[in-house]
């Protein structure tokens, strides 16, 4: 344990800022991401972060805050998506991927004129990589408030939500607004994968988003054991990879560090691998809208 | 724009279009847009770690790509939509950014990787690059009857002996060579839009093989071409407008309304893919109007020099009597100015080390010594980037300005340009013990 | 030539309703417009309480659109839809789940096996689905989610991931979905394709046992109403945009179905066995 936790670990303001806001990433990320993959919206969920980069990066060229770029450029594309029908994944990976390469794209200029105007050149890497141990005090009451609507909101959803998942023709006889719920749910996605792109980064949040939701679907049946699990791994995943990142910079190359980002997307990886430990294999073959194909860019 | 620097890009990529949009146009056809994202990263990663272990970027590119493209060939498309695959590309992300933040090369590296670099192809590497251009697209145009057959009707080539897999694993090889070539130029991220959009948009204006190859390989041309003349003119990055330009032709080509079989209610969405054409055209037209106002590349204003010190320059231009010489990256011409107030500087033969003091307008060499290595050669770039860095000996006084990630040091008689490398780390150390 | 044996079929019950009795259900004068065309018109018909009604009709000749408009999910664009007497309130009355009591049981559900929903969950959504937020576990919640499985008969795989289950037990676990909130007419849409021949019987079995023992009416498409025939009331025969109601024995004759179908059609009785025929 000693050598986990090393001296002045709980002594550090910027470790205990990443701790806070990392749990409060982690458990957004988690309840929410049930639902991304059960409604087979985690490529929504893909294309949010690309252009929430975008968004991210802007803010960082006007001088703001990077997570209000995340952000408001979450949930501009999450009310486009509504408006043109996206949500479901429906081959329509070449049209959603080349449009996504325009919003990196546009990434990429407003890293490049931020850093003209600002001299500085860290911004690439927090935008894609995550910014947790640099989480400005006065930023985390935001983070926190919106981590908060946006989990609040999806639990006071779910039960309509999964209604409509089942089938939307029946929770629409059933007096269920499904296009209103949905469009929720979206700008609820949003705000998870922005809070993601703070901690490890718009291009690694998917990984926060899927991982741990799908390792709690495999091993939990209800949705409310769902939700806990997959909260519950995306924290564990997340605190330990804040531990591990403060730990590495005394490994090689002494006094520089690793990502935190690289630890939280590897020990999600790991713990849905250990999954299959517990269960096995399902013999049945999925079905066509398995929720979790996506990759990043 | 046709200098000798800028011309190595301009033939590198050319050849990476030509082979983007052979390549793309079968990916598009097979459907294997999946590989088209998953190469990438894994190439990344792969370019991060021989950054890391200094070793050519090709070779880790290569190795990296063609190992990920044998894995899903392993895989099998099935599992392609798995959610291990889908973590482990991300991994892929996750393990090139541990790669880069580890080395020294750190933001400059990151960008470039990612998002493409005009001045990222060395003479040296032109050749390679056009070598496994020639490869890629002889393998294509060598394999072009049984790939359209096994893209088009797998069970009946099956039957006649062409096996799909095995032309399925070759394919993926091929692509992950064309992605080694591309990445140096277009980044890892918008190599998607380049490999995909021109072809994707081909495919929508015919269907007949051969033209929409063709046309996929014109369009890839246009897009990169008018990337690098308006990066070239703006200082924008190449990846920015390689990603417009590929949205830009994908979206006009659907406008254009004769794709194959759409399905009902796409009245409205081809027009409102119109007005995003449209805005996007206006955006990029803004772009290179706003850009181009003055024709020469504008120099960015000038900012307080102190923003020099705590990073690593490279020197990309040495100025001396009245002419100016590109100093190509092979040289390794630098200056470092750590924030304690050392400093780092290094030509082709000798290092030197010492120490300066920041002054009003640039800075003070206090002492300095070197490893002496004499030259004896003729090269005029050695000379020259020997005789600018001997400028900076004891008690030289130098002029500093900086202005974005551009550093003009005049020292000596010597004007050396320089790009800056290097950054900060992302997180503060721990309390010392 | 065709060969008619007319033989009644068992399981009908005596037509002549008393006059006081109000038709559960009522459709008058229901027309249609999808995509410019004219797709059913001037629908009329009547369920009763307790009926087991067919809808049947050849593929895409407006079942679901017509169940659709009886839950209030598509607009008609002409007549009225009566429960009870009453028009029905537009869009099933918001928030209001089931008002109307009529449950609804869809078409042709893929369920991802991931779903964290067990049968059980899946019941229990019936009865507060549409509302906020969680539910509390309640004694009185499990018993009643427990009878509607039983009644189904799938108590023995009620903690199973609904996912996970064949076609003829999901089947039955939504029919339960549909019956805990003690509807008064249960709306199935196409429920026995893609079943095989056991479990479209069973199905069949279960939901003649409701009609009889919980005196709820059923309206179930198919295409095909064979499986239909010994529990069938009433058949709503759906062909060419129109409809005809009546007894099977009224309704599937030869002289009738070409008048509905607007061509000539033969209906073939063999053993038991109904087959209706394009004749040429």
């Amino acid at each position: 344990m000693h050598y986990l936790l090393e001296p002045g670990l709980l002594a550090s303001g910027p470790v205990r800022t990443a701790l806070l806001t990392g749990a409060v990433v982690a458990i957004a990320s988690g309840v929410i991401g049930v639902f991304a993959v059960t409604r087979g919206q985690s490529f929504a969920g893909h294309s949010l972060a690309d252009v929430a980069a975008a968004g991210g990066a802007g803010a960082f060229l006007a001088g703001l805050n990077q997570f209000w770029g995340f952000l408001a450029a979450g949930i501009a594309a999450a009310g486009l998506m509504e408006a043109a029908g996206v949500q479901r994944r429906r081959g329509r990976d070449v049209a959603t991927g080349v449009v996504l390469g325009a919003a990196l794209g546009a990434a990429a200029l407003f890293l490049y004129l931020g850093t003209l105007r600002t001299a500085t050149t860290g911004a690439a890497f927090t935008v894609l990589f995550g910014s947790i141990f640099v989480i400005g005090p006065g930023t985390v009451p935001a983070l926190v408030a919106s981590g908060a609507v946006a989990v609040i909101a999806v639990c006071l959803l779910a039960r309509v939500l999964l209604l409509a998942s089942l089938s939307p023709d029946l929770a629409r006889a059933r007096g269920v607004n499904v296009r209103l719920v949905g469009a929720l749910y979206l700008i609820a996605l949003a705000i998870s994968v922005s809070l993601a792109a703070v901690a490890i980064g718009a291009v690694l949040s998917t990984a926060l988003l899927i991982g741990p939701a799908a390792t709690a679907l495999r091993v939990t049946r209800t949705p409310v054991r769902a939700m806990a699990g997959a909260a519950a791994i995306g924290l564990a995943a997340t605190w330990l990879g804040i531990v591990l990142a403060y730990d590495s910079y005394y490994w090689p190359p002494r006094g520089h560090g690793w990502p935190v980002s690289f630890f939280v997307v590897a020990l999600v990886l790991a713990g849905y691998l250990l999954s299959y430990a517990r269960r096995p294999r399902r013999l049945a073959p999925r079905s066509p809208h398995e929720g979790a194909e996506c990759s990043p860019a | 724009m046709f200098s000798g620097l800028m011309m190595n890009t301009w033939i590198a990529a050319s050849v990476v279009a030509v082979v983007a949009g052979m390549t793309g146009f079968f990916a598009v056809l097979r459907g294997s847009t999946f590989a088209a994202h998953a190469i990438p990263n894994g190439a990344f990663a792969g370019a991060a770690g021989a950054g890391l272990l200094g070793i050519n970027v090709l070779w880790g590119l290569a190795v990296f790509a063609v190992g990920g493209a044998l894995g899903i060939g392993a895989l099998g498309r099935k599992a392609r939509h798995d959610v291990v695959t889908a973590l482990t590309l991300v991994l892929m992300l996750g393990l090139g950014a541990l790669f880069v933040s580890v080395s020294s090369q750190y933001a400059e590296e990151t960008y470039s990787l990612l998002f493409g670099e005009v001045f990222g192809v060395s003479k040296g590497e032109v050749l390679p690059i056009a070598v496994l251009g020639a490869a890629a697209a002889a393998a294509i145009g060598l394999a072009f009857r049984p790939l359209m057959l096994t893209s088009a009707l797998p069970e009946v080539a099956d039957a006649g002996g062409v096996s799909t897999r095995r032309t399925e694993v070759y394919f993926l090889v091929v692509m992950a060579l064309a992605t080694s070539m591309t990445v140096p130029v277009v980044g890892a991220l918008l190599m998607f839009s380049l490999m995909i959009g021109p072809a994707a948009a081909a495919r929508a204006v015919t269907a007949r093989p051969g033209v929409a190859m063709a046309l996929s390989v014109a369009i890839a041309l246009a897009t990169v071409w008018l990337s690098i003349a308006l990066s070239y003119r703006t200082n924008w990055p190449l990846g920015f407008f390689v990603g417009v330009a590929g949205a830009v032709f994908y979206l006009a080509a659907h406008v254009r309304g004769l794709s194959p079989a759409e399905p009902p209610g796409t009245v409205r969405r081809h027009r409102d893919m119109k007005r995003i054409a449209a805005v996007a055209l206006l955006v990029l037209a803004a772009a290179g109007c706003g850009g181009a106002g003055g024709g020469a590349p504008p120099e960015p204003a000038p900012t307080a020099q102190a923003g020099f010190a705590g990073y690593e320059w490279s020197v990309v231009a040495i100025g001396h009597d009245g002419k100016r010489t590109p100093i190509p990256a092979r040289y390794s011409v630098y200056l470092q100015f750590a924030p304690d107030g050392r400093f780092g500087a290094n030509d082709p033969v000798n290092y030197h080390f010492g120490s300066y003091r920041r002054t009003g307008d640039g800075f003070t060499i206090g002492d300095i010594a070197s490893s002496l290595v004499g030259y004896a050669g003729a090269d005029p770039v050695t000379l020259l980037a020997i005789g600018a860095i001997s400028a900076f000996g004891k008690g030289a006084h130098a002029t500093a300005t900086v202005a974005g990630d551009r550093l003009t040091v005049t020292a000596g008689g010597y004007t050396l340009t320089c790009r800056r490398d290097g950054a900060q780390a992302d997180f503060p150390p721990p309390t010392p013990t | 030539m065709t060969q008619e044996v007319t033989r009644p079929v068992s399981g009908q019950r005596a037509t002549r309703q008393t006059a006081e009795r109000a038709e559960l259900l009522e459709l008058r004068g229901i027309g249609v417009r999808l995509g410019g065309r004219q797709v059913l018109g001037d629908v009329t018909f009547a369920i009763r309480k307790g009926e087991f009604a067919g809808l049947i009709g050849p593929n895409g000749a407006g079942k679901t659109t017509l169940l659709r408009v009886i839950l209030g999910l598509q607009e008609p664009s002409g007549g009225q839809v009566l429960v009870h007497g009453e028009p029905r309130e537009k869009r099933g009355g918001r928030g209001k789940g089931n008002k109307s009591g009529i449950g609804y049981v869809p078409q042709k559900l893929v369920i991802d096996p991931d779903m964290p929903l067990r049968a059980r969950d899946v019941v229990s959504l019936g009865l507060d689905g549409h509302r906020l937020g969680f539910a509390f576990p309640s004694r009185q919640r499990r018993e009643l989610v427990d009878k509607a499985l039983r009644d189904v008969g799938a108590e023995k795989y009620a903690d199973a991931r609904v996912g996970e289950l064949s076609g003829g037990e999901q089947q039955r676990v939504l029919i339960a979905h549909a019956l805990i909130s003690r509807p008064r007419l249960l709306l199935l849409d196409e429920p026995l394709a893609n079943l095989d021949l056991k479990s479209e019987q069973e199905i069949v079995a279960v939901l003649g046992r409701l009609v009889r023992e919980h005196e709820i009416s059923v309206l179930l498409s198919a295409h095909d109403m064979n499986p239909l025939l010994r529990v069938m009331d009433r058949i709503v025969y759906v062909a060419n945009g129109k409809v005809a109601t009546g007894s099977t024995d009224e309704v599937v004759t030869s002289e009738g179905l070409t008048r509905l179908y607007g061509h000539h059609v033969d209906v073939v009785r063999v053993r038991g066995r109904v087959l209706v025929v394009a004749g040429e």
